[in-house]
């Protein structure tokens, strides 16, 4: 077989398009992931009643103990037999939060764990009350460590957009596949597939770094 | 700066890795056609299918009636898996199905996973693939679906600033993709979940095969068939890997034979007589 790149670049307008899809799900689900997995992560640091605890609990056990794939089949295509109907798009935007925000809120539970309990004590005995100690003394230390396993959230995020294509939505790899039946290229296809998915978490990973190199100024 | 240095240093690596790759494969490329040039590459197609005593037919079985999974034997039955039997008699040999995903049959087939494809797989879809085709075996219709009481649809041009569904890599879609004025195409795994979106109103109309819409929607009575038919009538055929002459020969022959002797006609009344 002799490779032949022309059916990718007949087909780049199509790539790009999709890649403005997956961008879009990814950056919006990993904004709601965010504010989830801070408010799951922190309200399970702290002693809060009991019933609440438990259903935070079952949250992320179930969110994490099923896979994605199931999760977004089950909002999309079985939440209508109750009367839940909505469109692709968000169907996938609230699956991939709620899964990305239940794992991301272990990360930020660990990263306040890590904060030395010395630095409440000693808080308090400055005059916080709880809320103030957390919001000016405990975030901005966990932040720090929380950074890297949130910003590995979001690449593995961007990856499992892949899964979406499940629910009718053509992104990238709806797109190679579709491109591939048309030409059945499968090795130029799937190479530039895979070389687009890398492009984008390699932006992720150098964004990480900067973000990391620049914290230290926005939060000290 | 020197962080950015070593990105873009791993970058440039991974393009030359790649290239590379490309270099390699293109010289494996000479290799084959220097060994296309012998005469007569022996085809061993059919004397390997002889031998074995036993035709590999890949599928993907979620398309009823032409193939799909019992539900309580876990066996593949349908159209195509009744033909391929009566062609094995023919042929005297046995048939092993093997049911796989339906994006990745035709790769399946010229890698040599199965002998041939036997999976209501048009002359259009398999054409971009590099492979034999069989005669045609049936004609198939693709039409339009919608739902009970939505009298907008009747024709395909009504099909212009509509949500329209179809199965992904199938001939509707090519069918869908050469409609213009479409608002969205929805690309589906399975049909059935086109049809979820159908009665959920997340797609105005679903085009699909004439047969699967006939057995497959005629207990649904929320759903019901616009009768024209869309884009070019599918040619259904058997697919085999690419220079496979000796089997594809013998497969049409055998097909002629059970046409001829009303096996056929049976299998056909059996799973694609229309009840509407």
């Amino acid at each position: 077989m002799e490779l032949n790149f022309d059916t990718v670049i007949r087909n780049l307008p199509l790539f790009w398009q999709a890649t403005l899809i997956t961008v879009k799900i990814t950056v919006l689900a990993f904004v709601f992931a965010l504010i989830i997995a801070f408010t799951v992560g922190v309200l399970r640091s702290y002693k809060i009643p009991g019933l609440f605890k438990v259903l935070l609990a079952v949250y992320v056990e179930i969110f994490r103990g099923t896979p994605l794939l199931i999760q977004l089949f089950f909002i999309y295509y079985g939440l209508p037999s109750v009367g839940i109907i909505m469109d692709a798009f968000s169907a996938a935007v609230i699956g991939l939060a709620l899964n990305g925000g239940a794992y991301m809120s272990e990360s930020v539970r660990a990263s306040i764990l890590s904060v030395s309990k010395g630095q409440e004590e000693a808080a308090y005995s400055l005059g916080y009350n709880k809320l103030e100690a957390i919001w000016h003394i405990i975030l901005p230390q966990a932040i720090r460590v929380a950074i890297p396993p949130l910003m590995n959230g979001f690449s593995s995020m961007l990856k499992e957009t892949s899964l979406v294509s499940v629910i009718s939505i053509t992104e990238l790899t709806r797109t190679g596949n579709l491109i591939y039946s048309r030409t059945a290229r499968p090795f130029e296809i799937y190479l530039t597939l895979g070389l687009f998915y890398f492009v984008l978490t390699f932006s992720i990973v150098l964004l990480a770094k900067q973000i990391e190199r620049k914290e230290r100024r926005w939060i000290l | 700066m020197f962080k950015f240095k070593q990105a873009s240093a791993v970058l440039v690596g991974l393009l030359a890795v790649i290239l590379f790759m490309a270099g390699g494969c293109a010289d494996k490329t000479t290799d084959k056609s220097a060994d296309k040039s012998q005469p007569e590459v022996s085809d061993n197609s059919w004397t390997t299918v002889e031998k074995n005593g036993e035709l590999v037919v890949g599928m993907c079985a979620q398309y009823p009636p032409f193939e799909s999974i019992n539900e309580k034997t876990n066996q593949p039955e349908g159209f195509d898996v009744d033909l391929a039997n009566a062609l094995g008699k023919n042929l005297g040999v046995k048939v092993k199905f093997i049911d796989a995903q339906w994006e990745a049959l035709l790769a399946g087939v010229e890698k040599g996973d199965y002998d041939v494809l036997i999976t209501c797989m048009s002359k259009q879809e398999a054409a971009s693939a590099n492979i034999n085709v069989s005669d045609v075996y049936y004609e198939l219709n693709d039409i339009i679906v919608v739902k009970q009481g939505n009298d907008s649809i009747k024709t395909v041009d009504d099909l212009k600033d509509k949500v329209v569904g179809v199965q992904s890599a199938s001939s509707c879609e090519i069918a869908a993709d050469s409609l213009s004025g479409l608002k969205e195409i929805k690309r589906y795994n399975y049909n059935p979940e086109a049809f979820i979106d159908l009665t959920n109103d997340r797609v105005d109309a679903v085009i699909v095969g004439y047969a699967y819409a006939a057995t497959q929607i005629k207990d649904k009575s929320d759903l019901k068939i616009i009768d024209t038919p869309v884009g070019e009538t599918s040619e259904i055929v058997m697919v085999n890997k690419k220079g496979a002459d000796a089997l594809t020969a013998k497969l049409n022959e055998a097909l002629k034979a059970i046409k001829a002797s009303g096996e056929y006609d049976q299998i056909h009344d059996k799973w694609l007589k229309l009840q509407i």
